[in-house]
């Protein structure tokens, strides 16, 4: 127990709450903008898509798994309500069945990689293809324009000042953040991702938590695509594309180990927002996207040489002990 | 760990610092926001436009998102509002995707222009600076075609796809223009390539075998020249077969050197970078634009409405192609 508490914080997450904070304090000094409540709200408004996205993919990850088909499950869902929108249908609906095709791509996802057995990054870079060949053939290729304003709300609403999809970013986070420490899945999950056969040979029903994290993974894709759609009133089958490697990217920087068992939702959410006050920064200060990529980038690596050189340490230690 | 921090550190202020030399103060502040960065072409508007912001005492902040993601575009675009520059000089990916941050934009008492392509609701912006207009294009592609033709023979044009309003356009007048002044030309087929390259090559392949006539090919979209001088020169035909038509410098150099395109048409990307920032500086000071004003490094413009039209297009062939880097 007392061990436990020990390990409350580890290094990395000491080391990321210093870049984080690094990164806080750059923003504060360079531009008088960065700290009004206004940008902050806008910040999270940026953010709140793709923190949305990584958390569903810091699930798949977690058990071992990968969803490389997380960014175009997003534009599909997107496309399915911009149609179901355009052609008329009630917003409630809309989003039904844009949750409803969300789970159906979870379902693909899960019965390839958990009944069928094809290694998760195979399988969904397989579905990854195949999303986006229905969306571009739904959408013909061309941006859905036109969305009633009625839809609005999701992407362009505040309340009490704060924009809808933030506070959904808190709600969603609150509630697997719970679910991962509190519930019996939760353990399943990370249980999974330390050892699989291990996991299934004392008794953890294995195919039932994977289908279970694919499918939340989708419809955590379907509800950052209506928001997406929502904010810029336009559906695109693309939209999710370039989404998915900065998600994964975020996952990793945010400590959750690639190959599962480790890690959680709140380093994610970390890792999304180191990314996204990086560019916000340089968009404030006005320096050139390039510099964007450089600077994400070099953080990336470093933070990530920094976790290996601290595991190596860790390793050496042990082994002088033994 | 505190060293490796430290180092971060160093690097991230480096960064930050080159961007705070260049805040300027009291003069107006020009976001100049192309569809992508890192592309040829709007990098050409970049070098220009920025010229322009220093000929006229303005900053000009150029950025754009990396990858043709709309939903990047639309957070740069926001971000430059919390930034409060005084105007925004864009050319939305999207049409409509742009338009709520547009409108958040114009609630600020920021000004919008669009540049190079516009938006839906054009009651969002002040201004849309317009590369060429349709009916110049139009005419002075073919004025060129002919001259290669000898103003004689089977023609074809390709296009991108027939709801494309600019380059059907494009089409038309040339056509007209050629029904009117070259009698002994005939347009045996108007056929679009979807802006697919492969597309466009295939088809040319098909014209050559249909109409063994066939003397040239012209091409009102990008894709389509190249494609075309690919297929005339593979089948041993360069030179019998003209092929002309709007494309940038560097997509069709290759075909220009090893004579299987004739000539490329097009506007000059920096020249409407340099317009829009011209522009954009004109309107912040209250000034306007008039039909026929001679803009300084760009030429005569035409004003209709609120578009204001370059007119100048470039000619460019194996003499100077080098010249651009676009």
């Amino acid at each position: 127990m007392k061990e436990k508490l020990k390990n409350k914080f580890t290094l990395h997450e000491i080391v990321l709450a210093g870049a984080f904070l690094l990164i806080f304090l750059i923003g504060t000094f360079s531009n008088e903008n960065f700290l009004s409540l206004r940008n902050i709200l806008s910040l999270f408004q940026q953010m709140s898509e793709m923190g949305i996205m990584a958390m569903g993919l810091t699930l798949v990850i977690l058990t071992g798994g990968m969803d490389l088909s997380a960014g175009t499950t997003m534009g599909l869902c997107a496309v399915c309500s911009g149609l179901c929108l355009t052609k008329g249908m009630g917003v409630g609906i809309s989003l039904l069945v844009s949750v409803g095709v969300a789970v159906l791509c979870g379902i693909i996802n899960s019965i390839l990689v958990a009944i069928i057995r094809i290694p998760p990054m195979i399988a969904t870079l397989g579905t990854q293809m195949f999303f986006l060949g229905v969306a571009l053939v739904l959408s013909q290729g061309n941006s859905i324009s036109g969305i009633p304003e009625s839809f609005y709300f999701l992407g362009q609403d505040k309340v009490l000042e704060m924009p809808l999809q933030m506070i959904l970013l808190f709600i969603l986070a609150a509630f697997l953040i719970i679910m991962l420490r509190r519930t019996m899945t939760g353990q399943h999950i990370y249980a999974m991702g330390n050892n699989m056969k291990a996991s299934l040979f004392s008794g953890i029903r294995t195919t039932r938590v994977l289908f279970f994290t694919y499918i939340v993974c989708s419809v955590m894709c379907c509800i950052a695509g209506n928001i997406q759609v929502s904010r810029v009133a336009t559906a695109r089958a693309d939209m999710g594309s370039a989404f998915l490697m900065t998600c994964i990217s975020a996952v990793v920087l945010g400590g959750t180990s690639i190959n599962g068992g480790s890690g959680g939702i709140a380093g994610t959410i970390v890792g999304i927002l180191i990314f996204a006050m990086i560019g916000n920064i340089m968009n404030l200060v006005g320096i050139s996207s390039f510099w964007q990529q450089l600077a994400t980038g070099s953080i990336l690596v470093l933070v990530v040489v920094f976790n290996r050189v601290i595991e190596m340490q860790k390793y050496k230690v042990k082994s002088r002990k033994v | 760990m505190m060293k490796k921090l430290a180092l971060l550190g160093v690097g991230a202020t480096m960064i930050i610092g080159m961007g705070v030399t260049t805040y300027g103060a009291e003069q107006y502040t020009i976001a100049l926001i192309p569809q992508q960065v890192g592309i040829p072409y709007f990098e050409t508007s970049n070098v220009w436009g920025t010229k322009a912001g220093e000929d006229l005492g303005c900053e000009v902040i150029y950025t754009g998102p990396t990858t043709g993601d709309a939903a990047a575009q639309a957070n740069i675009v926001q971000d430059m509002i919390t930034k409060g520059v005084d105007c925004i000089a864009i050319s939305p990916l999207d049409a409509s995707a742009i338009e709520p941050v547009l409108k958040q934009a114009k609630e600020e008492g920021i000004k919008v222009i669009t540049w190079d392509s516009d938006v839906t609701d054009t009651s969002l912006r002040e201004a849309y600076v317009n590369c060429c207009s349709e009916k110049v294009l139009g005419e002075h592609l073919m004025q060129r075609f002919a001259e290669y033709m000898g103003e004689e023979g089977e023609y074809a044009i390709i296009t991108s796809v027939l709801t494309a309003q600019n380059c059907s356009a494009w089409a038309k007048y040339a056509t007209e223009y050629q029904e009117e002044n070259y009698p002994d030309m005939t347009r045996v087929a108007y056929e679009p390539c979807d802006d697919d390259q492969s597309k466009a090559y295939a088809i040319t392949q098909n014209l050559m075998t249909a109409y063994p006539d066939l003397k040239g090919v012209l091409g009102v979209t990008t894709p389509a020249p190249p494609a075309a001088a690919q297929a005339v020169g593979e089948a041993g035909k360069n030179g019998e077969i003209i092929v002309t038509g709007v494309v940038e410098a560097s997509a069709a150099k290759s075909y220009l050197e090893d004579g299987s395109m004739q000539e490329a048409n097009i506007w000059h990307p920096g020249k409407l970078g340099y317009l829009a920032v011209y522009t954009a500086k004109a309107l912040l000071d209250g000034e306007e634009i008039t039909d026929g004003m001679d803009i300084p490094e760009v030429g005569v413009v035409e004003v209709k409405d609120d578009q204001i039209i370059m007119t100048e297009l470039l000619d460019i062939t194996t003499e100077n192609v080098d010249d651009f880097d676009f």
